[in-house]
């Protein structure tokens, strides 16, 4: 506990200032680091859920012998879903934009 | 010259068999050690030092840096529920960080470049949140399956939709932390090795491209690790509020 008691700071007193304006800068949703997450968010959502239809489809089709239909409904639910997540994210990051405007 | 993917193999360095199980310390492991001693390192350098009310330069950081996430995890989660996950998402989101940074060292090995990795952290969150909605909501949790306001006649095809939504969040938080990664390190290898074998007039070009693609991969070893917190806080986020 003695050492919460005693204001010790050894560092320079830009770093003091420095790292305040770290907090606000990594706080706010600064263009690059929101452009990026967007483009990577976006990105794989799509592919990936398509790729799971079509993967739980073929399953389907193996399991119940009913070739092609498993796979072809698949990949449009597949399909959906990747839009569905879209759709979502992209709805989550306009409601962030939304705020910082605000701001 | 050796293959631009040569630096993602994995050389056991002490062998270890135990009943059929490999459990061999190899390059990847140490990597992984390392990360964890320099996050664990700083932070009990800070508290063993003594946590002072005006900060250091090291516990400034790391102050900054909890500050960042604990604002994060309140923002998705919600600040009642979020507090508990906090040291979970914090442990996460500095953990991924340190492997991507420790990668950037020429040399050392980018643990975070292997999808079984990524694919454990992915799914044990997947599971988690499964486990979360399910103690939390009992059998109402398969009410995620149906997005509120849908017609009675759509819930069948909601339904399988819904399912495959779902099973494509680990995946996709798994395929994107290691793609972004294995992609970002193969330029950078396939750059240089450019830059070695061709002639001095041309090679400073190459060389050039290394410098400044190291540094966006400084920055993309951030932002990746922002967004598989974030989208962890997301799901966890998801499953606590149910629509």
């Amino acid at each position: 506990m003695d050492n919460i008691n005693t204001l010790r700071y050894d560092g320079p007193d830009f770093l003091l200032v420095d790292s305040y304006q770290s907090i606000n800068l990594m706080s706010e949703n600064n263009g690059l680091r929101q452009g990026m997450q967007i483009a990577f968010r976006l990105g794989t959502e799509l592919t990936v859920a398509t790729l799971i239809g079509a993967l739980l489809g073929h399953g389907f089709d193996k399991f119940f012998d009913t070739r092609p239909w498993g796979l072809a409904v698949g990949v449009i639910l597949g399909g959906a879903a990747g839009c569905l997540n879209v759709y979502r994210a992209a709805m989550l990051l306009t409601i962030d934009d939304d705020d910082t405007n605000r701001d | 010259m050796e293959s631009p993917l040569h630096h993602f193999e994995v050389h056991t360095i002490i062998p270890i068999h135990i009943g059929g199980l490999d459990l061999s310390i190899n390059n990847a492991v140490v990597a992984m050690w390392v990360g964890l001693a320099i996050i664990a390192g700083s932070f009990m350098l800070v508290v063993n030092r003594g946590v002072s009310p005006i900060p250091g330069k090291l516990q400034s950081v790391l102050e900054i840096s909890l500050e960042f996430i604990r604002s994060m995890v309140y923002e998705f989660i919600g600040e009642d529920e979020g507090k508990k996950y906090v040291p979970f998402i914090a442990s996460l989101f500095l953990f991924i960080l340190a492997c991507n940074l420790i990668g950037l060292v020429p040399g050392s090995y980018t643990i975070t470049s292997q999808v079984v990795v990524t694919g454990a952290f992915a799914t044990g969150i997947f599971i988690m949140t499964l486990v979360i909605g399910f103690c939390k909501h009992g059998m109402h949790f398969l009410g995620i399956l149906v997005p509120p306001g849908v017609p009675k006649i759509m819930i069948p095809l909601m339904i399988p939709i819904e399912i495959i939504s779902m099973l494509a969040r680990p995946i996709s938080l798994a395929v994107r932390l290691f793609a972004n990664m294995t992609a970002g390190h193969t330029v950078l290898a396939v750059l240089f090795g450019l830059a070695l074998t061709s002639p001095a007039w041309v090679s400073w070009m190459p060389f050039g491209f290394t410098i400044i693609i190291n540094g966006l991969e400084i920055a993309i070893a951030f932002i990746q690790a922002y967004i598989f917190t974030t989208l962890t806080c997301v799901y966890i986020g998801d499953v606590i509020k149910l629509h």
